[in-house]
């Protein structure tokens, strides 16, 4: 019943694209945990090679770590809303009222999770020069991507 | 990626009531079909089910317009927020204007069906860890 559109299945392939050729790296027997930590310290290089200043590259870091957070309260929250409207398309007596009530929850929440995530981008610009920002398009925060993938159907 | 990430994470925000009010219609077609054994409220159904893969792909094209030019706005390290804002409005209100007309469908969908007509073409969801719906 649920589905994700295309748009954002071609946006997450983007975003995992960069994947591709990092993730060959991989050792195969690293315990999930082990290769977190992998890609969390793969991430952080990355950024101070970007960043070359220690203080500025911390900062940033720092504001990563609060977006992955970020992140993860917010697939909750899309998960929630998805299960909750799936039982709605199912339930026969289900009423209108019911979808708007979880419409505007939903509705809530989104406004919530774009404001925080505005602010944190505006502190990354804050902390990054143009050509910085373009270097760390190219930088993979891992850890994200099986959270994007499961929003796809 | 992060920087994809983010906007990955704005977008799903930005656009997520229509995915959710949309079946698998050409699952639905197929199952009303199959299991509206009444003729005239069968032909009903599927034409109810035309008109929701209309709006669907009518929004879908709309959708793809406006995630380009918001995309636009976030690759620019210097976009303020209110651009981002503005941006935005577009996907919102069409999100919204496309999932009331599927939800209109829906009810009219519903008005046709019986309730147990209704339980075969749309099965309680059997969720899994991740909330993402298995089909029987």
């Amino acid at each position: 019943m649920i589905c994700s559109p295309p748009w954002l299945a071609g946006l997450i392939a983007l975003a995992l694209g960069l994947a591709t050729t990092a993730g060959c790296s991989s050792k195969p027997d690293l315990t999930p945990e082990q290769q977190a930590q992998a890609d969390v310290a793969a991430y952080e290089a990355q950024i101070r090679r970007t960043i070359p200043e220690p203080a500025r590259a911390d900062q940033l870091i720092a504001l990563t770590n609060e977006f992955q957070r970020l992140a993860t309260e917010s697939i909750a929250s899309v998960r929630g809303y998805r299960a909750k409207a799936a039982a709605l398309n199912s339930n026969y007596d289900a009423t209108r009222q019911d979808y708007e009530a979880l419409f505007t929850q939903q509705d809530v929440a989104r406004e919530a999770f774009i404001r925080k995530a505005s602010a944190l981008r505006e502190r990354m610009v804050a902390f990054t020069s143009d050509s910085e920002w373009e270097e760390l398009k190219k930088a993979r925060l891992r850890a994200l991507d099986a959270d994007l993938e499961e929003l796809l159907p | 990626m992060l920087i994809a990430a983010i906007t990955a994470f704005l977008l799903i925000h930005f656009g997520s009531h229509s995915p959710s009010v949309t079946p698998q219609l050409d699952q639905t077609a197929m199952l009303i079909q199959k299991d509206v054994a009444d003729e005239a409220r069968r032909k009903q159904a599927l034409t109810i089910v035309e008109q929701m893969k209309a709006v669907a792909k009518a929004y879908a094209k709309q959708r793809e317009k406006s995630v380009d030019a918001l995309n636009g706005v976030l690759a620019k390290r210097t976009t303020p927020t209110s651009d981002i804002e503005r941006a935005a409005q577009p996907l919102v209100a069409d999100d919204r204007a496309a999932a009331d007309k599927l939800l209109d469908l829906r009810f009219q969908l519903r008005s046709v069906l019986t309730p147990d007509e209704w339980k075969m073409l749309f099965p309680a969801p059997a969720a899994d860890a991740s909330g993402k719906r298995k089909h029987a």
